[in-house]
């Protein structure tokens, strides 16, 4: 009897935190959901994406074909639509765009400049070589090497790879993957909901607060490194890039039905408030606070790192709300964990 | 009634036991235990372990060659070594300091009193698999290094955004070695040679203690310094060795690092602080001449420094297996899977302090290896989730903690 009783408190415990989340799943139709994410999120993102590209790689050939101030122009307007339509895609690497590591191929940076001009012809299916192409080789080529026309071919080369990836994943989410996707709508770690939130959260945390802002900033370390921003060569690119991100993170979060709704189906509250309108609140204070910002994350930080350390402390508030009171409030387990680095 | 009885029983119960304690301790030498690891003879530190830096700091090295093409299979040996074929004296490191050392990586591997001293088969067998890791890695992958992977065909594989480099049954040999050296070098020195009684009792060591009368031309007993190697081993890269714990985990890539890694994990959250605890008062106890309390702390090293290696062995088969059933998988898993081969290769340097014996021993140890790795092309292309994940549930009963608590 007495030893039951010690037990008691964890029983209650358990109570309060399961309850409303078994109690009221079945009231929240998880299938609509990824039917939501994936016809009016992930796919346009995909076909967007992928017309944007096959645009660039177009305007590549035409520069290389005749390279003039007007031809380079259209170019360089097409790498910046393109650019800005990844931001919109790059959340979603679950399926199809994990398998094919898109984001690993298209957007690591800081590139390897030296390897940019000296050995053109890497095989850019290697894994070694993902810091050689993509937007970050692009972006040196076309605003970092004085004369793009020199590189015409690797620039060729360069956009066709991230065509052939885009359509790739892109075919293999419109031939048979979306429905796979929505139909596997239960709650497990391999399930649709549990691995597109893991997927959404860790570029959260990684690419948008980590990548396009912390890491630029120093918060990883003592300095600001202004030559790990986005875009650096481009040089008044990387706040469009930042927002257009945050705006797809919000939006993956806010419309209907997606996670907010979810939640407010859970009524789920932080300090008397419901906690979706505490992380919509987050998303405009990170907004709010970038608005201010120089339009290049380098220049930023040369000039005024601190505002720049107050839009990563709005992230971070965020990476909170979301990720310890969200998930446990849809029972969603964290799937990734930090590298230990070596 | 029994209810109201219980808590106030409880609350007795520390204090019952400190008071047998402290009777135990009333005929034994007063033990005087500092709060960092600092100890003196007449004003001079006697704390030394120049050697156990020195080893780790070749390890640095040559770990870190084992991913520079430019390297040849004659320099990693001679790293590995320090000389050549034919015992000539050889420079291979970046430093003068190292290369005029005339200690070696190789000579204290598989080299701990307790297992080896009469046990030289076993001892050659396990120095030349780790000198196979080395001259594999640069005969099978370095020719491979910008190739693709795949089963039967060495090269790299992706990792994330890291890029990773495999064998043809996509074992990392890098990995494989540097954390095999982690049970073969580190903690077998440690636990089972220099905090081995059959090591600090021999000689004239206890009688030198007693009589407090240093080695020749130095400020510590034999047996202080003993204790001292057992502890470099640990803490001897730490940048404040006599306070390491401020920096537990970044001061190698080695058993300090994972001593870190496992005491971050909260389930096991306070092991490094035990382990250095453990350290201080079994010196303590050996200035004092305490040899009891001093083997009791022996004991609580062996068991929670053979827990690290079985801990960080089993959190990698888990992940490993995670990957193993990802997208991304088989490839995906090899980096941890990596990491778990030379694991669970160092399981048969653990001691359990009960039986004095390894937790598992050399033959269990090449079982559980087999089961996780073929030295195939298939190798771990062949591997099946479930079959890693029983090989880490298999350690973490022997050891007893949960599966769970090492996966997370």
């Amino acid at each position: 009897m007495s030893r039951l009783l010690y037990l008691l408190p964890f029983l209650l415990l358990a109570c309060t935190s399961d309850e409303p989340t078994t109690e009221e799943k079945a009231t929240f139709d998880r299938s609509a959901m990824l039917a939501h994410w994936a016809d009016n999120l992930i796919v346009p993102a995909y076909q967007n994406f992928t017309a944007a590209a096959r645009a660039l790689d177009a305007s590549v050939a035409a520069y290389a074909a005749a390279p003039s101030a007007t031809t380079l122009t259209v170019a360089r307007g097409e790498f910046e639509t393109a650019y800005l339509s990844w931001q919109r895609l790059s959340p979603f690497m679950v399926g199809p765009g994990q398998e094919l590591r898109l984001r690993e191929q298209i957007n690591v940076y800081p590139t390897d400049t030296a390897r940019l001009l000296g050995q053109a012809n890497d095989d850019l299916t290697l894994p070694s070589n993902i810091d050689v192409q993509g937007f970050p080789a692009l972006d040196y080529y076309l605003y970092g090497t004085g004369d793009p026309a020199r590189f015409a071919t690797e620039l060729s080369r360069l956009t066709a790879r991230i065509v052939e990836l885009s359509a790739a994943a892109e075919a293999a989410w419109t031939g048979g993957y979306r429905d796979t996707y929505v139909a596997n709508s239960g709650n497990s770690a391999t399930a649709s909901v549990d691995r597109t939130v893991n997927v959404w959260l860790e570029w959260y945390e990684r690419n948008l607060r980590a990548g396009k802002v912390g890491i630029p900033a120093g918060i990883f370390g003592s300095t600001p490194l202004p030559d790990r921003a986005e875009a650096p060569y481009h040089g008044g690119l990387s706040k469009t890039l930042f927002l257009e991100a945050l705006d797809a993170a919000d939006d993956f979060f806010s419309s209907d039905p997606s996670l907010a709704a979810y939640l407010d189906a859970l009524e789920v509250r932080r300090d008397g408030e419901l906690l979706s309108s505490r992380i919509r609140a987050q998303f405009r204070t990170a907004r709010d606070r970038a608005a201010g910002l120089a339009t290049d994350f380098a220049t930023q930080v040369r000039t005024d790192n601190t505002a720049m350390l107050q839009l990563y402390d709005a992230l971070q508030a965020n990476v909170v709300l979301i990720k310890v009171d969200m998930l446990q409030a849809l029972g969603i387990n964290v799937d990734f964990v930090d590298a230990d680095g070596d | 009634m029994t209810m109201t009885r219980f808590p106030a029983l409880f609350l007795l119960f520390p204090i019952l036991f400190t008071g047998c304690k402290d009777d135990d301790d009333v005929p034994a030498p007063i033990v005087e235990v500092p709060d960092s690891y600092t100890f003196s003879r007449g004003g001079q530190s006697t704390v030394a372990f120049d050697g156990q830096s020195t080893r780790i700091a070749m390890a640095e090295e040559l770990v870190a060659a084992l991913r520079d093409t430019s390297r040849t299979e004659a320099e990693l040996l001679a790293m590995y070594r320090n000389e050549g074929p034919n015992g000539e004296d050889v420079a291979p490191f970046s430093t003068e300091m190292l290369n005029a050392s005339d200690k070696s990586i190789r000579s204290k591997v598989a080299a701990g009193a307790d297992y080896f001293a009469a046990n030289v088969t076993d001892a050659a067998a396990i120095r030349s698999t780790l000198e196979s890791h080395l001259s594999r890695q640069v005969t099978e992958v370095f020719p491979a290094w910008n190739t693709l992977a795949q089963a039967g065909q060495a090269g790299q594989i992706a990792d994330g955004t890291s890029t990773r480099y495999v064998n043809a049954g996509g074992l990392e040999y890098n990995q494989a070695f540097a954390k095999s050296l982690i049970g073969a070098l580190m903690l077998d020195q440690a636990i089972n040679n220099y905090l081995s009684p059959a090591v600090l009792d021999g000689g004239q060591n206890r009688e030198d203690q007693v009589a407090g009368t240093p080695e020749a031309g130095q400020s510590y007993t034999t047996m202080e310094h003993e204790w001292d190697e057992a502890y470099g081993y640990v803490f001897g890269a730490a940048p404040d060795a006599a306070s390491p714990l401020a920096t537990v985990g970044e001061d190698d890539r080695f058993l300090n690092e994972y001593l870190g890694q496992v005491d971050r994990d909260a389930d096991f959250a306070g092991i490094a602080e035990t382990v250095f605890r453990a350290f201080v008062r079994g010196r303590a106890a050996i200035v004092a001449g305490d040899f009891t309390e001093r083997d009791a702390q022996t004991d609580i090293l062996q068991a929670q420094l053979s827990k690290v290696i079985a801990v960080r062995g089993t959190f990698y088969l888990a992940r490993g297996a995670d990957a193993l059933e990802s997208p991304t998988g088989p490839q995906a898993s090899f980096h941890a899977l990596s990491e778990a081969y030379g694991f669970v290769y160092s399981l048969q340097f653990t001691q359990d302090p009960a039986t004095g014996a390894p937790y598992f021993t050399r033959q269990e140890v090449l079982g559980l290896l087999d089961r996780l790795y073929t030295d195939s092309a298939d190798g771990f292309w062949g591997v099946d989730a479930a079959s890693v994940r029983a090989l880490g549930e298999e350690i973490a009963s022997r050891f007893g903690f949960s599966f769970s608590a090492a996966a997370n």
